[in-house]
C-alpha cells in the first residue's frame, strides 16, 4: 500500500532528527554555540546605547552562528548516506527523492529551530531589562530561522553532491561566502548590476528582520532560495536514473 | 483522442493551470484601473480556477485523494482562494467602511497583517503546486528535469521581483518605529504627481537601512512615490550630477505637468538625517516636503495698510522676515495686500488672511469684508497686542469671547514677574499636538506683553472653539499697576491667550492670539515659537494630518542590567546552561550505549 508522502517526509526527518540527538556532537554544538553567542550578546547589551540596537546587533550574531551550525548539520544529511552505502538501500524502498530530501532537510530545520529556542535567553534579556518589545525578538528568530533554513537547504543540494562531508561542508561555506559578499560587493558596481547583486546578498536580506521589520519581500527570497535548491537536490539524486 | 487519455492530460497539466491562473490574478493586482484588461484578466483566471476546481473533484478516484500530490493541488487550490480572500478585505475600501475614514492604529495593523497573509498565500500556492510538479519530473528524463528547474528559478524571480515592487512589510518594532503613521500614508496617497527621492548615504552606514525602511513605506503608501539610494562617497559623478555633497542629504524632486513655464517645471527640495536622533523627525521630514514639492500652491495674503508687522523694515527684529521666509518655503503664492491694492475687495480670492499685529483699527467697510470673508469659509490668522487701537470685537462677539487689553504677567517668565511669558500649557489640539506629548518635556512658547481672552458661559452653537493657547498657572493680571503682585487683589491663574476656531456651518477657521510679537524676528526662533506658528498655518490650511505628526514617537533606553542580577545572569548563561545542555547529553549517549551494550550481551 503506498503511504502518504507527508507521512514519509515527517517520518525520515524524525529518524535523522533522533540520530542528531544520540550523538554527542548535536550537544556540543549547542552548547559551544550557545557560550560564544552569550560572550557576544552580553557584549552588546552592556555596550549598545539603545536596547534596539543591542537586540539588532544579539540577531545580527544569532545568524552567524545559525549558518555556521546550518553548515555543519547539513554537510551529513545526504553524504553519509552515500558514503555508507544506505542510499541505496533507501531507494530501494519506496521513497521517491523529493520525500528523502525534504525529510532531511526538515530534520536540519528542527535542530535549528531547537536551536533557536535554546538561544533565546540572550534576547529575551534584553527584553526584561531594555524595555523592547516581543514583537522585535519574534522578527528577529524569524529572520535567524529563515536564513537558517536557507543555509541547510544549500547544505542539503551540495551533500546530495558528493560522498565527502567535508568536501559539501565547504562547497556550502563558499556558495554562502559568495552569497554574503554580493551584498558587501554590490556598492563598488555600478546600475543595474548593482542592485541585482544587492538583492541576492544573504544577509541584505536579513537586515530587517533583525531590526524588527517582516517583510514579504525578504521571507520570498529565502523561500525562494530553499524551494530552488531543494528541487535541485531532488534533481541531482534522480539523476541517478538518467541514463 | 480518448476521454481517458483527454481525463490523464487534464490530471498532468492541472497544476501548471493553477500557476497560469495565480499569474493572471498577479497581473490583474497590477492594475491601477479597473479597464478592459482587468475584467479581462479577472475574467480569465475566473474560469481557469473554476474548471481547475471541477477538474481536481472529478478527475481524481477515492484511492488516488489519499496521495499526497492530490492534497498538494487541494491546498494550493483553497489557498489561492483564502489570498485572494485576504486581498479583498485588506482593500482601503473595505477598512473605509469597517471603521469609518478614521481607521488607525490596529485596524491599519490588521491591514497590514491581512496583506501579508495574502502574499504568503500565494507564495505558499507556488511552492505547493512545484512540489506536486516536481514529484512527476523526477520520472522524466534529463532534459526535461532541468527545464523544470530553469522555468522554476525564472518563476522564483519573477515572484521576488513582483515583492520588490510591490512591497508589503509588517512592523514588530515598539511604537512602529519604522512605519509611517496612518495621517503620513493618508496624506502621501493623495500626491498625484511623481515623486523621486534620493537618498545620500554609503551603503554600510547605520542609518541606510532605518531611512530605506521609512522610504520603502512610503513608496508601498503611494505608487507614484519612488526612491533610490546613491552613495556619495563611491558614486561621487551621480551625487555631482545632483549638486549634493553631503552624506545624510534626502532630495525630493518632482516634476508640475500643470506648470506651462518650463523652468518651473522642476521641483525640488532637501533635508538632511544624519544621526539616529534624526531618524525620530524623519517622517515629519519626509511627509512635508514630499507635500511642499507635490502640493497644490494657495493664495496666502498679508493685511497691510493698518501698521501691521511688516516683512521689510529698519528695525529688523520687529519685523516678520524670518516667518516670511518659512511661508515661502512652503511655495504658495504669497503676497502683501494693502488697501490700495484692492483690499480688501480682492480678500475671496485668499485661502489665507494674515492680520499681524495691526496698530490701527479697520473701516467700517474692511470690518464688513473681513466679517463676511470669514462666514463665507475663509481663514484667518489675527495676531493682536493689546495696546493696539484695532479692534475685533465684530469677529468675536459671535464667539461669545472678549479680547481683554490688560498684559499677562507671570512668576513664569523672563525675567519672572513680567509679561515676556512663558507658555507652558496647551489645550488637546491638532496644532499643540507635539507640545502636550509629555507633561514633563512640555514645549516652551513665549509671547512677549500678550493679552488674554475673557469668555462667558455661552458658548456659540455655530463654532467650536479650542482655547490652544494658556498661559503659565502662576500668570496674573496687574490690575494695581506696580508691576509687583498682590495675593489678594490679583490671583494667580492660566490665562486664555489663544483660540482656534473652526465653524460648523462652512471651512470658516480663525486664529486669534492675544499676542503679535511672538511671530517677529526677535522672538520667532525663541523655544518653539516658529514651530507654532508654522503649525498654526497648518491648521488653517485644513492640512491637520501634516500638522498632527509628530516627530520623535519613540524613546529607546538602554539595558538596564547593573548589580546582582548581571552577575547571575552571567554565570548563569556563560556556565550553568550551556553546562546543562552538555550534561543532557553525556546522560542521552550514556543511556544510548547502555541499551545497545544490553543488546549486545543479550
Amino acid at each position: 500500500m503506498k503511504r502518504n508522502p507527508l507521512t514519509v517526509v515527517w517520518q525520515i526527518s524524525q529518524r535523522e532528527l533522533k540520530s542528531y540527538f544520540q550523538s554527542s556532537l548535536a550537544y556540543f554544538i549547542l552548547s559551544i554555540s550557545f557560550s560564544l553567542a552569550f560572550l557576544w550578546g552580553y557584549a552588546y547589551i552592556k555596550h549598545e546605547s539603545t536596547s534596539s540596537l543591542a537586540m539588532q546587533r544579539i540577531f545580527y550574531m544569532l545568524s552567524g552562528t545559525t549558518m555556521i551550525t546550518g553548515v555543519l548539520i547539513s554537510m551529513r544529511l545526504i553524504a553519509e548516506e552515500k558514503m555508507q552505502g544506505t542510499i541505496e538501500l533507501l531507494f530501494t524502498s519506496p521513497i521517491t527523492e523529493s520525500q528523502l530530501v525534504l525529510g532531511k532537510f526538515m530534520s536540519a530545520l528542527m535542530f535549528l529551530g531547537i536551536q533557536g529556542l535554546l538561544t533565546l535567553p540572550i534576547p529575551l534579556l534584553v527584553v526584561f531589562y531594555g524595555g523592547t518589545n516581543l514583537g522585535h525578538l519574534v522578527s528577529g528568530f524569524i529572520g535567524v530561522l529563515l536564513i537558517g533554513a536557507g543555509t541547510a537547504a544549500m547544505g542539503t543540494f551540495y551533500s546530495s553532491l558528493t560522498k565527502t562531508q567535508l568536501l559539501a561542508a565547504l562547497m556550502t561555506a563558499a556558495n554562502l561566502v559568495f552569497f554574503l559578499l554580493l551584498g558587501f560587493f554590490s556598492p563598488f558596481i555600478d546600475q543595474p548590476l548593482k542592485s541585482v547583486l544587492r538583492e541576492l546578498s544573504f544577509y541584505v536580506h536579513f537586515m530587517d528582520f533583525e531590526k524588527g521589520v517582516i517583510s514579504v519581500k525578504h521571507v520570498l527570497f529565502y523561500l525562494s532560495i530553499i524551494t530552488f535548491y531543494l528541487y535541485a537536490a531532488s534533481l541531482s539524486l534522480s539523476s541517478r536514473r538518467w541514463h | 483522442m480518448n476521454l481517458q487519455k483527454l481525463m490523464a492530460m487534464a490530471r498532468n497539466y492541472l497544476a501548471p493551470a493553477l500557476l497560469f491562473c495565480l499569474l493572471l490574478l498577479y497581473i490583474a493586482s497590477g492594475f491601477t484601473q479597473k479597464g478592459f484588461g482587468y475584467f479581462v484578466a479577472v475574467f480569465v483566471a475566473g474560469l481557469v480556477y473554476i474548471g481547475s476546481g471541477v477538474a481536481l473533484y472529478t478527475l481524481y478516484k477515492p484511492a488516488e485523494k489519499q496521495g499526497g500530490a492530490f492534497r498538494l493541488l487541494q491546498l494550493a487550490y483553497w489557498l489561492i482562494a483564502f489570498a485572494l480572500f485576504c486581498y479583498f478585505i485588506q482593500t482601503d475600501y473595505f477598512w473605509t467602511k469597517l471603521a469609518g475614514e478614521s481607521a488607525q492604529g490596529t485596524a491599519e495593523r490588521l491591514r497590514q497583517i491581512l496583506q501579508i497573509i495574502y502574499f504568503s498565500g500565494f507564495a505558499l500556492v507556488c511552492v505547493a503546486l512545484f512540489v506536486a510538479m516536481a514529484v512527476r519530473a523526477e520520472a522524466r528524463e534529463a532534459l526535461g528535469g532541468i527545464l523544470t528547474l530553469g522555468g522554476l528559478l525564472l518563476f522564483l524571480v519573477a515572484l521576488n521581483y513582483w515583492s520588490h515592487i510591490r512591497p508589503a512589510a509588517v512592523d514588530m518594532t515598539l511604537m512602529r518605529k519604522f512605519s509611517l503613521s496612518q495621517d503620513s500614508r493618508e496624506l502621501l496617497k493623495g500626491v498625484d504627481s511623481q515623486v523621486k527621492i534620493t537618498a545620500f548615504y554609503p551603503f554600510f552606514s547605520d542609518l541606510y537601512r532605518d531611512v530605506e525602511l521609512l522610504l520603502r513605506d512610503a513608496a508601498s503608501a503611494n505608487g507614484k512615490i519612488s526612491y533610490t539610494f546613491i552613495d556619495p562617497l563611491r558614486e561621487k559623478n551621480l551625487a555631482d550630477e545632483k549638486k549634493i555633497d553631503r552624506i545624510g542629504t534626502i532630495l525630493i524632486e518632482t516634476t508640475d505637468e500643470t506648470e506651462t513655464d518650463i523652468k518651473k517645471r522642476n521641483k525640488s527640495t532637501k533635508f538632511e538625517i544624519v544621526d539616529e536622533d534624526g531618524i525620530k523627525r524623519l517622517e515629519r521630514e519626509l511627509v512635508t516636503n514630499i507635500l511642499q514639492v507635490s502640493g497644490k500652491r494657495r493664495n496666502i495674503w498679508y493685511s497691510q495698510g493698518h501698521e501691521e508687522k511688516s516683512v521689510s523694515g529698519n528695525f529688523k527684529d520687529d519685523t516678520i522676515e524670518a516667518f516670511d521666509e518659512n511661508l515661502r518655503a512652503l511655495r504658495h503664492h504669497i503676497k502683501q495686500l494693502s488697501p490700495s491694492e484692492g483690499y480688501p475687495a480682492k480678500m475671496p480670492q485668499a485661502d489665507l488672511v494674515l492680520v499681524i499685529g495691526p496698530k490701527r483699527d479697520f473701516s467700517a467697510a474692511e470690518k464688513t469684508a473681513l466679517e463676511k470673508y470669514f462666514d463665507e469659509g475663509g481663514k484667518l490668522l489675527i495676531a493682536v497686542d493689546p495696546e493696539s487701537a484695532a479692534d475685533f470685537s465684530f469677529l468675536l462677539s459671535p464667539l461669545k469671547v472678549k479680547y481683554a487689553r490688560e498684559k499677562v504677567h507671570s512668576d513664569y517668565s523672563l525675567p519672572p514677574g513680567k509679561t515676556t511669558l512663558q507658555s507652558a500649557n496647551y489645550s488637546e489640539h491638532a496644532i499643540t499636538a507635539p507640545f502636550v506629548k509629555r507633561p514633563e518635556e512640555r514645549k516652551l512658547t513665549i509671547f512677549p506683553g500678550a493679552g488674554y481672552l475673557e469668555t462667558s458661559n455661552e458658548t456659540s452653537p455655530d463654532f467650536d472653539v479650542n482655547y490652544f493657547l494658556l498661559s503659565h498657572f502662576t500668570s496674573w493680571i496687574d490690575k494695581i499697576p506696580n508691576g509687583l503682585r498682590d495675593d489678594k487683589k490679583e490671583p494667580i491663574a492660566s490665562f486664555k491667550i489663544g483660540m482656534a476656531v473652526k465653524s460648523k456651518k462652512n471651512s470658516g477657521r480663525l486664529i486669534f492670539v492675544g499676542d503679535a510679537d511672538f511671530l517677529v524676528n526677535k522672538f520667532i526662533d525663541m523655544q518653539q515659537n516658529k514651530e507654532l506658528a508654522m503649525r498654526s498655518i497648518g491648521w488653517l490650511l485644513e492640512d491637520e494630518k501634516l500638522t498632527g505628526i509628530v516627530s520623535g514617537k519613540y524613546d529607546d533606553e538602554k539595558v538596564k542590567l547593573t548589580g546582582l542580577k548581571d552577575t547571575i545572569v552571567f554565570h548563569l548563561f556563560l556556565y550553568i546552561y550551556p553546562g546543562l545542555i552538555l550534561l543532557v547529553g553525556v546522560l542521552v549517549v550514556r543511556a544510548k550505549r547502555r541499551r545497545m551494550s544490553e543488546n549486545t550481551q543479550r
